[in-house]
């Protein structure tokens, strides 16, 4: 948590000092489907996603990402939820045509992942390295407004991998 | 001289370049290595409930073993309904000493060369048990193989004979060294299989020996006498059509005295009279199609024979499909109700393809991969193919297997 509220606080004077500049501010939702693969079982809990992010140059840009549980997922007697998720990613983009934007990505993540069953009842936060690919496709020529696909591993270790996939929509200003 | 200082229009940019440079750097310093939170205690807690473990036990083939070697640990675990469950990759391992041994994920204890005694804990969530292993650089004396009343063996034809190679060493300890020796028999109609477990089997009746041999020492030829006590056997299917590629599975059934439909398919003899149309791989009893024409396959045990006629037609199958063909890949069921499914072969005849109902010819099988069972599936004449759900609800996969191809249904359980 502490390193999301670091690069919180570094994007938030990147953005103050960058406006003064051109670029571009952009805001984000998106739904989250995610995949929880623990002990041979895969939970599939949702999540509603905002975001808040700067396109500093052509083809850089960053976001912050706050998610919350839309839906938990339940194997047998096991009940999996993803209660919040907050995500920095950094984003390398190039445009494929004059409307859609691909683009991979590389940041942190940082989740409370709540599993509950007859002898389980965990809650607990995990944080790592993520990285991820999408692109993003403007609704017609010169809107403000982007439809985006995107993947996301947030996490990976031998006994817990999570990553999502996320569609979503962006305003930019 | 600060009155011409002026933040130009370049100035701002070379600022900006400045600050994203940094930011770049500090948040790439940040993700080095920063996955934070350990999933082993959440992990294990979690195989304990989807396995509804109540114990686990830790075991091993010895508990005496020459430094240096490796030796495999397994842990068992039980669940409430007094069924067990291999848990052995799923468990954490601590060793007493790590000087003189350690155990890799996965259980194999690797022993390094100083003699003395470990203890071995293995740990799932709140269960654990321990097991001591001694290490040894006493050498090797002797080997026994078991059963051996005496050194010799009696047995049936076609029946297959476990065997242990039991070693004795200086120290005076006697132990398991079945899976490290080699084995060997100078009889031609002898089965020598060494996996899973080493078994023996003769399909004909000559005197027979069989040794093991490990570090130069050899236990000594065992005679082993085969009696042709076997009454009858039936070979089946009797006739078989089959695709190019195609394989087919015999079956023999046989009979000794009073005991009936012994299977000894994996220890008859088996032979194509025509191996260029179909073959036997190995010996055993999974025959091959290869090219369009006829033969005869031929199961001898003994004194039996029995044969069955093959024809291979000239077309391939190409693939197998479980029937109705869900577009959504999911069939949806309610609880304590039943669906019948019914299978499908894709055969390719030149550039012609043509399907061919093989319901009662697949091998049906239900799993449950959250250990409730969710449904069955039957795989016996006549209702091959006939799903029923149980009172549980949840996700199982039905699958089909034929001639070496698969596939698979998800069938979803509901209220």
């Amino acid at each position: 948590m502490f390193k999301i509220k670091s690069h919180l606080l570094f994007l938030l004077l990147f953005v103050s000092v960058s406006s003064a500049s051109a670029g571009g501010l952009f805001v984000d939702a998106a739904y989250v489907g995610s995949n929880v693969q623990i002990a041979e079982q895969k939970f599939k809990p949702t999540l509603l996603q905002v975001g808040i992010g700067w396109q500093f140059t052509e083809r850089f840009s960053i976001e912050l990402m706050q998610a919350s549980s839309e839906s938990e997922d339940t194997v047998a007697t096991v009940d999996a939820e993803i209660e919040s998720m907050s995500s920095v990613m950094l984003r390398y983009g190039s445009p494929i045509s004059g409307t859609v934007n691909v683009y991979m990505m590389i940041g942190h993540s940082d989740f409370d992942l709540a599993m509950t069953g007859v002898t389980v009842n965990s809650n607990e936060n995990f944080a790592g390295t993520s990285w991820g690919f999408g692109f993003e496709e403007r609704l017609s020529q010169g809107s403000d407004y982007r439809l985006h696909f995107d993947y996301i591993s947030h996490y990976k270790e031998d006994e817990l991998t999570v990553d999502s996939i996320q569609l979503g929509l962006r305003y930019v200003f | 001289m600060y009155s011409n200082f002026r933040f130009s229009g370049n100035g701002l940019m070379k600022i900006k370049k400045v600050i994203t440079f940094l930011y770049a750097s500090f948040f790439l310093a940040m993700l080095n290595g920063c996955s934070e939170g350990d999933p082993t205690a959440l992990f294990e807690s979690l195989i304990v409930e989807f396995n509804d473990v109540q114990s686990i036990s830790v075991s091993a083939q010895n508990s005496v073993i020459t430094t240096g070697d490796d030796l495999q640990l397994t842990v068992t675990g039980t669940n409430s309904q007094a069924g067990t469950v291999d848990l052995t990759e799923y468990v954490s391992w601590t060793v007493s000493n790590d000087n003189l041994a350690r155990v890799k994920s996965g259980g194999l204890l690797e022993s390094f060369s100083i003699d003395g005694t470990v203890t071995v804990t293995a740990s799932l969530s709140n269960f654990s048990d321990t097991i001591d292993i001694t290490l040894s650089s006493a050498a090797l004396s002797s080997i026994d193989i078991e059963p051996a009343s005496a050194v010799s063996l009696t047995t049936s034809v076609c029946r297959p004979i476990a065997l242990k190679a039991m070693g004795t060493y200086d120290d005076a300890t006697i132990r398991d060294i079945t899976d490290k020796v080699s084995w060997s028999t100078t009889t031609p109609s002898a089965i020598l299989k060494t996996t899973p477990e080493v078994t023996l089997s003769y399909y004909n009746t000559p005197s027979a020996n069989v040794s093991a041999e490990l570090d130069s020492i050899n236990s000594g030829a065992i005679d082993v006498t085969v009696n042709d006590d076997i009454t009858s056997m039936v070979l089946t299917p009797a006739t078989v059509t089959l695709a190019t590629g195609s394989t087919q599975v015999f079956e023999v059934l046989a009979v000794y005295g009073a005991e009936t439909d012994v299977n000894i398919s994996t220890t008859v003899d088996w032979d194509s009279s025509d191996t260029a149309k179909a073959a036997f791989n190995s010996n055993d009893e999974v025959l091959t199609g290869i090219l369009q024409g006829s033969t005869t396959v031929t199961a001898t045990c003994g004194s039996q024979i029995e044969t069955a006629q093959v024809t291979v037609e000239g077309k391939t199958l190409v693939r197998i499909e479980i029937s109705p063909d869900i577009t959504s890949g999911l069939l949806t069921m309610t609880t304590n109700s039943s669906f019948q499914l019914t299978a499908s072969a894709f055969y390719l005849e030149g550039s012609t393809e043509t399907e061919e109902d093989i319901t009662d010819q697949v091998s049906w099988s239900a799993t449950h991969p959250n250990t409730t069972v969710v449904v069955t599936v039957d795989d016996v004449d006549p209702n091959k193919g006939l799903v029923t759900s149980t009172t549980n609800t949840g996700i199982d996969f039905v699958q089909i297997d034929y001639s070496g191809l698969s596939d698979q249904l998800t069938v979803e359980v509901t209220p």
